[in-house]
């Protein structure tokens, strides 16, 4: 059973719900990932069209929610959208992300460690997304984040892991959960990130932007599920010689 | 006559609101915001009891679908 900050999670499959084409489809494929932590942004409303109500079907389908501060270009904004989420949702939880650059999305590291500090310091549950950088994942951990949420590829490139190396050195490493989060293309993808030892992976777009997005959560949730098993399991050793696996006495001749 | 800015659009208003009358005047769903003046964020519980002055700048955030 995954736990953070004390509450425990059946599921490692987290999942983002921007990018689907109807919020039918996105409900419909939340519920058959089976994911009880579930990402949402905020907005300034349009007073001429109003605002969605995704609140209420999220809180019936009985999901975490997982307020992120996307759109902050610095800690003192991710702090401010930190606190907005806070009076809105009545969470403690918060995914922080600071991306200034808006091509890649690469989060800033300087930036994130300064928010995440205050934020922990004022009694918020934070994950912060950032580069797969075992020092900032340690320092993120040092100053009391719940988790750490590095990026396998760049957000929606569905490049899978990129950063495997670098993900593997934070697995060892972490003393909290590390969250797979972002780049994460294909099931083969997040089992393979679980089979790693990542404690859980976050989808969206893979999931939100496929043909059949509920078919694809379907197979997210069964990837996530046999990566992890087979983690439990213990995978053997990569080698580079071969190693017989029958005996090698000649057969024909003795 | 007040002046105030609703989430950057100049509103003029014939008399001074409190934040929940401005929301309920703007039709707003108020179960599902936030709220917040001059940069500062406003407790729902306090919505009522702030009444809205000239030049004050209000934004209202809702949650929407993201990553």
């Amino acid at each position: 059973m995954l736990t953070i900050a004390g509450v425990e999670f059946e599921s490692r499959l987290f999942t983002g719900t921007g990018k689907f084409s109807s919020s039918q489809l996105m409900l419909e494929s939340i519920k058959v990932s089976k994911s009880q932590l579930v990402t949402v942004a905020m907005k300034r409303i349009d007073l001429k069209t109003g605002a969605d109500d995704l609140l209420t079907p999220l809180r019936q389908a009985g999901v975490r929610l997982l307020p992120n501060t996307s759109g902050a270009r610095n800690a003192k904004e991710a702090i401010f959208a930190a606190e907005l989420a806070r009076e809105m949702l009545g969470t403690q939880w918060v995914k922080l992300e600071i991306h200034p650059d808006p091509k890649y999305l690469m989060p800033d590291a300087v930036e994130t460690l300064a928010a995440a500090k205050i934020l922990c310091e004022r009694g918020f549950i934070v994950m912060p997304y950032v580069h797969a950088d075992p020092v900032l994942c340690r320092r993120l951990e040092e100053v009391g984040c719940a988790a750490v949420m590095p990026l396998a590829s760049p957000i929606g490139t569905n490049q899978g892991l990129v950063t495997e190396p670098f993900i593997k050195m934070i697995i060892e490493q972490a003393k909290v959960p590390v969250v797979i989060d972002a780049g994460i293309g294909a099931p083969s993808h997040a089992a393979h990130a679980m089979e790693l030892g990542a404690d859980a992976v976050l989808v969206n777009t893979a999931i939100a932007s496929s043909t059949y997005p509920i078919e694809m959560a379907q197979c997210f949730k069964d990837a996530v599920d046999c990566g992890r098993r087979a983690f439990e399991a213990g995978l053997g050793r990569v080698q580079t010689q071969a190693v017989h696996t029958s005996p090698l006495t000649g057969f024909l001749q003795q | 006559m007040i002046l105030i800015h609703l989430n950057n659009v100049p509103q003029t208003l014939q008399q001074s609101l409190s934040l929940q009358a401005l929301l309920e005047a703007q039709n707003i769903c108020q179960h599902s915001v936030a709220l917040v003046l001059n940069e500062a964020v406003v407790p729902k519980h306090r919505w009522s009891s702030i009444l809205c002055h000239h030049e004050d700048k209000i934004d209202v955030f809702a949650v929407v679908a993201g990553g």
